[in-house]
């Protein structure tokens, strides 16, 4: 009996001091992770959005598909209002989910997609992030080459609207020549990692399920619309509204 | 002494070569050079540590349960440097992603707790834990070496050799088996001739 | 004891007899008029009209793809033999054989640096590493395909139409017999991704079987005349080569199985036997019934063995085809297959003479 009562306080002690040890550290490193994770979002925002644009955070606080978070951009330049919206799509990948930022235009075109989170397995899965690097090994030159990661890079010019169709039968899309790459991008098609297929089908069919709801239910902005357009629509529905009111008063009239 | 104890945890006792501890890890995480190094540094970290831990608290740890100390003691090592790595080097955590937390299992830690480090003094656990270790990233570096080489056709993410279509089975599962088992007949066939 | 060879003959001034140098070795001791030498060669024999119907259909590349395998494989097993210091193997011509098979498991239009690469990683890594001829435990030809499957995924699943015939229905890319081989999907994948669309219908493919009886259709280099092979299969039967229960229970099993399930509703109609037949023309079951799953060292060697590899061969390849992902199952099918062929033989032992079985 006082065997146990032994085995159990040694133990019992051992991840106490071990559970004090870990909250000690993760207290101090709390505040930077989360600093790094927001700064990851800042850059995938930058990442998935061209150049120029303002972006603003939205908070979507209805019900309905949109998520609670989500980012219009504004290109503030030749009066153009909307360039488009970012979302966060959460795709089931090989091994868990995998978190991913994905930007759109207005007409649904995908204008540019970062991974945020994955567990992936490295070496195949996590080539997402890869850059194809042409440089050699006997002269790396310093700086990089301008490379942006291939996975990400066929999706741009897409269409989300229409099933993005999955080519099984082309290498990866970095080592195919421009004009096969043309061909893919015009039948909104892209190629998998080799060996990995399951994390190329987490994205298309994560951007096939959700962005398609999210714009229409976003619908009011689905056309592009100037604010010199959107605020005179506004003016219209604004006296429309008072119109409205009379006309209905006359039709009534009408038909009695 | 450490030249002693250096030869002997990686040529005489490599972990994964000689030994054939911590093969799952191996196999897993050897697909590139980068990753190689960064887990074989992560292993080694957590192996000193554990074992100047169990090596200093060894006279309390009862028999029965000693196991179960050992996994808490290594766990929250592990534990300790997932948020270190999460807070200062997130690359690295996106590149090794779920391996860290994997270190837990890796039975090279287990294994030099058990046979080493609960039976010595602090120091030598210490010395231990770190040439295990180095002895750990060395193969690695040899295995992720060649694969990447002959799967992807790179060496530290740069290109080696211009125009060869490399052969993707080696970054595969099967290619991690091959070059494991051709590199342990390598060093056992001289071995063996050395010893005969 | 003596550590000489010699027998104290108990006489003293008798020089001491010298004993015979005799290999002892325990039973089955089997003579047999038929050599390895002579079974490689009836198998490549065999071979031929595969050979010579895929030369007339795909051009000069059929013809160096497998000159290059074969060259790679004799290549490889003397480099082997040399380095891991055993005497020269290749006299039994089995690296002919397997080089043949390697080749007849590839495009016609593969590179042929991939195409020796296949060979030589089958010869060596698949059969000299183990032990040589007789220790190996997968299918060599078979494992050097995998291997490139899932080494070069993209270079091994382009293929080309032959050149002339067509199916109709069944390819994509405009056919005319002037161009030579044209890029497209082979008889399986089409199938695969018309049910997937679900454009299939069942007469289309009637039309179909005669092309991929006779051969022209696209896919691997020994595996699209179904005609040549079974010419082939047929006669390694009738002399004895080769143990009929293997291919048929192999070829049967495909054919029940896909009747079974073929979707048309009926089971004794004209219709409900064009999907089990399309299968088990197409995509190498043929290839894969005669000549690989029946290699005597990776099958097992009772005959209810035999039987039950066959019909697990059968039934992987359908399970593989039909709800896997990869439109070929054959080579997949067989792998896995050897993997179980000891423990077949175990449980399939014949009852010896006089054994009595062993209670609890």
């Amino acid at each position: 009996m006082g065997d146990i009562i032994k085995l159990t306080l040694t133990l019992t002690i051992i991840s106490a001091i071990a559970g004090l040890a870990i909250g000690v550290v993760n207290d101090k490193t709390k505040d930077k992770i989360a600093a790094q994770q927001e700064q990851a979002r800042l850059e995938a925002l930058e990442t998935v959005f061209p150049e120029g644009v303002r972006i603003v955070e939205m908070k979507n606080l209805g019900a309905g598909v949109v998520p609670d978070l989500y980012w219009i951009a504004f290109d503030d330049s030749a009066d153009t209002v909307l360039a488009g919206y970012a979302f966060e799509v959460s795709g089931i990948g090989y091994a868990g989910d995998i978190k991913f930022m994905v930007g759109v235009g207005i007409d649904g075109n995908i204008l540019g997609l970062t991974v945020l989170d994955h567990n992936e397995t490295p070496g195949l899965g996590s080539r997402v992030n890869e850059i194809a690097s042409a440089k050699y090994i006997w002269y790396p030159v310093g700086g990089d080459d301008g490379a942006k990661p291939w996975f990400k890079e066929q999706f741009v010019g897409l269409s989300s609207l229409k099933p993005i169709i999955i080519d099984r039968n082309l290498a990866e899309w970095h080592k195919l020549d421009e004009r096969t790459q043309a061909n893919l991008r015009n039948n909104n098609a892209v190629t998998i990692i080799t060996g990995s297929t399951i994390t190329t089908e987490a994205f298309t069919r994560a951007i096939g399920q959700h962005i398609a709801g999210y714009l229409e239910e976003l619908g009011g902005y689905c056309c592009p619309a100037t604010r010199k357009e959107i605020e005179a629509k506004k003016a219209v529905e604004a006296v429309a509204v008072e119109t409205n009111d009379n006309e209905d008063n006359d039709t009534a009239l009408l038909l009695d | 002494m450490i030249a002693k104890e250096l030869k002997r945890g990686i040529i005489t006792e490599n972990p994964i070569l000689i030994l054939a501890l911590g093969l799952c890890p191996a196999l897993a995480v050897s697909t590139s050079v980068k990753n190689g190094l960064g887990m074989g540094l992560a292993s080694m970290f957590v192996l000193a540590c554990s074992n100047v831990i169990i090596s200093i608290i060894k006279a309390w740890i009862p028999e029965k349960v000693r196991i179960p100390c050992y996994i808490v003691i290594i766990a929250t090592f592990v534990s300790i440097l997932q948020l270190l790595i999460k807070a200062y080097t997130p690359a690295l955590d996106s590149q090794l992603g779920i391996f860290i937390p994997l270190i837990v299992v890796n039975c090279m830690i287990l294994g030099r707790a058990e046979a080493y480090a609960s039976k010595n003094n602090p120091v030598h656990a210490l010395i231990d834990g770190f040439v295990m270790g180095l002895g750990f990233t060395v193969a690695l570096l040899i295995l992720s070496g060649i694969r990447e080489f002959l799967g992807s056709n790179k060496l530290l993410d740069l290109l080696v050799i211009p125009g060869f279509q490399p052969m993707t089975a080696f970054i595969l599962a099967p290619g991690g088996f091959f070059v494991i088992a051709l590199v342990m007949g390598v060093i056992n066939y001289a071995q063996r001739k050395k010893g005969a | 004891m003596s550590t000489e060879n010699n027998v104290d003959t108990g006489k003293p001034d008798e020089k001491p007899a010298a004993i015979p140098r005799l290999h002892l070795s325990s039973s089955p001791h089997v003579r047999s008029s038929l050599s390895v030498k002579m079974i490689m060669l009836v198998v490549i024999i065999a071979m031929v009209p595969s050979l010579v119907t895929s030369i007339v259909f795909f051009g000069i590349n059929a013809a160096l793809v497998t000159a290059v395998c074969i060259v790679a494989a004799v290549g490889a097993e003397y480099g082997a033999n040399l380095l891991l210091k055993r005497g020269q193997t290749i006299g039994d011509l089995s690296a002919i054989v397997t080089g043949m098979l390697v080749a007849f498991n590839l495009p016609p239009s593969i590179p042929l640096w991939i195409a020796a690469i296949g060979s030589v990683f089958a010869i060596v890594v698949a059969k000299m590493v183990f032990g040589g001829l007789g220790c190996n435990f997968i299918n060599p030809a078979l494992a050097g395909r995998a291997f490139l499957m899932a080494s070069y995924p993209a270079q091994m699943t382009s293929f080309s139409t032959p050149n002339f015939g067509s199916i109709s229905g069944l390819t994509d890319a405009a056919s005319s017999s002037a161009v030579d081989a044209i890029s497209s999907a082979t008889p399986l994948t089409a199938i695969q991704n018309a049910f997937a669309d679900g454009s299939y219908v069942a007469s289309d493919f009637a039309t179909a079987l005669k092309n991929l009886f006779y051969g022209s259709v696209g896919g691997c280099v020994g595996e699209t005349s179904a005609l040549a092979l079974l010419i082939g299969g047929v006669f390694l039967i009738a002399i004895k080569a080769v143990d009929i229960r293997i291919p048929a229970a192999f070829i049967l099993t495909t054919f029940a199985l896909f009747w079974l399930t073929n979707g048309t509703g009926t089971y004794f109609t004209v219709d409900s036997i064009i999907t089990p037949t399309f299968h088990i023309l197409a995509g190498g079951l043929f290839l894969g019934a005669f000549f690989m799953a029946t290699d005597p060292v990776t099958s097992p060697i009772t005959p209810r063995g035999r039987l039950i590899f066959g019909v697990g061969c059968g039934a992987l390849t359908f399970v593989i085809r039909k709800y896997g992902g990869y439109p070929e199952g054959v080579s997949y099918a067989i792998l896995l297959m050897n993997l179980v062929a000891p423990l077949i033989e175990r449980y399939t032992r014949p009852k010896i003479y006089g054994e009595v079985k062993k209670h609890g």
